[in-house]
């Protein structure tokens, strides 16, 4: 099992990314009858949850983590969710969404250290929203790019490119060898996208 | 609100969790002077109340309860209506769902125009928008087959309806300003 967290704020288009790198995984990987190619778990601050219902409408294996969050609050319920759906579907792939509010790379400590797995941050900025949000919160939202493999800056078909690399720069004060990828979600991503990202990162797609 | 003979908050599930104030409560003391003042920890007692089902745990406001009664901050957070209102950290969240009897499309269309119009009042009030989103479902249709051998007769029924599942986050307005934009957004669905 490998593990993806994506993360970032809110709106920054997690579920939209989500929806194409679950599509992507299920097509590229092995037609193994024993496992579950993709589990995804969906997480939400509120009592009920929007995203987890455009998952599931979609066919995906998701499973609910409402009404907390999976960095501080629902850690335990998140290492318990974990290990139910690696013996349930022992998954090639479990993708976290976390919620808005999270910092990504306490799910990740919390999932290397409780099942001693590859796991990679995937950290999601809207692009149009970045400079607002880093002057309202800034500690906060730079804190969800700690520990990211990769940093997918979206929605770059609503600003110039003179913004993208603005953005790219502003990210990259925080950890200047954050790859940062310009991509816009309600487009397809192309699927040698999808391999040049993870092939850095994770082993045998 | 009160749940009495109950104590629901997860961490009462959990014997190895102490109380976020870290502190002990003595039961056999009663909690206050005068039970008509509030509690310095802001959260509503009973002098007869109690926090907690087992001895270790505590809470801020330093007073023993009655173990018949809930503490505030175990109830489930503010509701408005059907609305779930909670926390955390800066932000305020609403949650709700609805089913509104009626066309999937005039609602999907009024639905756009006040969540619309509850981003620009958020501006207005100088907060800002975490995510407001919802999810629509249609339903409405169903219908009964059945036969005794000579044909199937089908008799099928249409009450449109739509399932409506609503999250809001926002950070930096008024708690029961936003629940009132939200609630007066839903209640022109119907």
């Amino acid at each position: 099992m490998k593990v993806i967290v994506l993360g970032g704020f809110l709106g920054s288009g997690k579920t939209s990314v989500l929806l194409q790198l679950a599509e992507f995984l299920v097509a590229r990987s092995l037609n193994n009858e024993n496992t579950t190619p993709v589990v995804i778990v969906e997480n939400e601050i509120g009592g009920s949850g929007v995203d987890n219902l455009l998952l599931e409408n979609q066919g995906l294996t998701v499973k609910n983590l409402f009404a907390g969050c999976a960095c501080c609050t629902s850690s335990v319920q998140l290492e318990d969710t974990v290990s139910y759906l690696k013996k349930e579907f022992d998954p090639q792939w479990l993708v976290i969404e976390a919620t808005g509010l999270a910092y990504p790379d306490k799910i990740k400590q919390t999932i290397e250290d409780a099942f001693l797995v590859e796991t990679e941050i995937i950290t999601i900025i809207d692009a149009k929203r970045w400079f607002r949000l880093i002057a309202a919160m800034e500690p906060f939202v730079s804190g969800q790019l700690e520990n990211a493999s990769s940093v997918l800056i979206n929605k770059v078909d609503t600003v110039d490119e003179q913004k993208v690399q603005s953005v790219i720069e502003s990210i990259q004060t925080y950890n200047k060898k954050l790859p940062c990828y310009p991509i816009s979600a309600i487009i397809k991503i192309p699927d040698d996208f999808w391999e040049r990202l993870l092939d850095q990162r994770l082993i045998a797609l | 609100m009160k749940n009495e003979h109950q104590h629901q908050h997860p961490h009462l599930e959990q014997d190895e969790i102490r109380c976020s104030c870290d502190q002990d409560h003595d039961h056999s003391k009663r909690q206050y002077a005068h039970p008509d003042e509030p509690c310095s920890c802001g959260h509503d007692h009973h002098e007869h109340q109690n926090h907690h089902s087992h001895q270790e745990e505590s809470y801020i406001c330093g007073h023993d309860h009655d173990k018949h009664e809930i503490h505030e901050h175990l109830r489930p957070k503010t509701n408005l209506g059907d609305l779930s209102i909670t926390h955390h950290e800066n932000a305020i969240i609403i949650s709700a769902e609805r089913e509104i009897s009626g066309e999937y499309l005039p609602i999907k269309e009024a639905i756009a125009v006040g969540l619309n119009g509850l981003a620009d009042w958020v501006e207005s009030q100088n907060g800002l928008v975490g995510h407001i989103k919802t999810h629509l479902t249609e339903k409405g249709k169903s219908a009964i087959l059945s036969t005794t051998g000579d044909g199937v007769q089908v008799n099928e029924v249409y009450h449109p309806k739509v399932i409506l599942n609503l999250a809001v986050i926002v950070f930096a307005v008024d708690e029961a300003d936003l629940a009132n934009q939200v609630l007066t957004i839903l209640n022109k669905l119907y």
